[in-house]
């Protein structure tokens, strides 16, 4: 198979690298019935909304996030103190985290309403590709696991592969990415994401 | 029926077009999952994640892609961030003293050997190097194709798969 990278690799190995983890025959149907019940138990496919409606669901969450964090300071309970290195280690994530979703949510604004000079400009796809590089890195962290949060992280990974990707794509695709943006929400859950702030505990001596 | 259409359809809500793009993609699937899962239960599991979120963000496909490439985008991410869940585990879960011996040098016997230890040195490989070798050289996917399923340039992949193949041709010298 030719590659372009002009190292093949020697046939022997090549045939011996087929037999890497060879897939035995998949249970098509007991996957198929699994798949179905899980989707019966979580809301379906998406279908196309009109355009009135990309903006109820951000302008909702808007309007929830300010609800939440109003009611969440007035019922607030004195903070949770957490010592010890578990502490410093996943304050030290939290962090991290929300440092990286302000610098996304910088990136994202500024992707959305920049002028419409791609593929020519290569800025975005670089910058995409260094921020993909720390959600990767986020994903396999402590941060990764927090509920709220790995959704999010999972949802970015795929818009920053589609942005690394404009260089080498038709003009015009940066439109659809915004689309998807809008219709995710993905500004919106960021800076909800941001405004919650990374410490939901006081770390006494962590840093 | 070509994909739009099948998207189109299922979109609609037709539970045959939903059932006819699994039939479609699975075998595909399975075969990413299983070679990053190395065994069934958590390769099914990897299969069903991958279906049901290529479901719940069917709308969101724009055709930038061949349908199989951004099924085979979520499936390889799904795989990546199940195959780190599973080193964080074991990293919690093993300490020094239970970790398996490191293998032993010994002087090479059978093709079998050779099988075995090209297996454990592409486990061992970084992800990226890892994910560009069985995607290319096993699964015979195209760099353009790995470049959109990772979100990297076909440079960046054509450069992982020259490095990956360096390691193991290192891995193997023993054999030469």
């Amino acid at each position: 198979m030719a590659d372009g990278t002009n190292d093949e690799l020697e046939p022997g190995l090549r045939a011996m690298a087929q037999d890497y983890r060879r897939p035995p025959t998949p249970d098509r149907e007991a996957m198929w019935h699994a798949i179905r019940a899980r989707r019966q138990a979580i809301p379906g496919i998406r279908a196309p909304r009109p355009a009135w409606r990309r903006w109820a669901f951000p302008v909702g969450v808007a309007a929830l996030v300010i609800l939440g964090f109003g009611l969440g300071r007035w019922t607030a309970e004195p903070p949770v103190v957490v010592t010890g290195a578990h502490a410093t280690s996943d304050l030290a994530h939290q962090v991290a985290a929300a440092e990286y979703l302000g610098r996304v949510e910088v990136f994202l604004t500024d992707f959305r309403s920049g002028p419409g000079r791609l593929p020519a400009d290569t800025t975005f796809p670089e910058q995409a590709r260094r921020l993909l590089g720390t959600t990767r890195l986020l994903l396999d962290t402590p941060a990764g696991e927090d509920r709220r949060l790995r959704p999010l992280l999972e949802d970015l990974e795929l818009v920053l592969a589609q942005i690394a990707q404009l260089s080498e794509r038709p003009a015009g695709e940066r439109a659809l990415i915004t689309d998807g943006l809008d219709r995710q929400g993905m500004l919106a859950r960021l800076r909800s994401n941001v405004s919650a702030g990374p410490m939901p505990a006081i770390s006494q001596g962590a840093l | 029926m070509d994909d739009r259409d099948l998207i189109t359809r299922v979109l609609a809500g037709d539970p045959e077009a939903e059932r006819q793009l699994y039939d479609t993609y699975v075998d595909q699937v399975w075969r990413m999952a299983y070679r990053f899962a190395g065994d069934r239960d958590r390769a099914a599991e990897w299969t069903q994640d991958t279906f049901v979120r290529a479901f719940s963000r069917l709308a969101d496909f724009r055709g930038e892609a061949r349908l199989g490439t951004w099924i085979g985008a979520i499936a390889i991410s799904v795989a990546l961030a199940g195959v780190r869940q599973s080193k964080r585990r074991a990293s919690r879960e093993v300490s020094l003293d239970e970790a398996p011996p490191l293998p032993v040098r010994e002087r090479p016997r059978l093709d079998s050997d050779l099988r075995q230890r090209l297996a454990r040195a592409v486990d061992a490989l970084a992800e990226g190097y890892r994910a560009v070798f069985v995607l290319h050289d096993v699964e015979g996917y195209t760099h353009e194709e790995i470049g959109q399923m990772l979100g990297v340039t076909t440079g960046t992949s054509k450069a992982q798969l020259h490095r990956a193949r360096g390691k193991l041709r290192e891995a193997l010298s023993a054999f030469a």
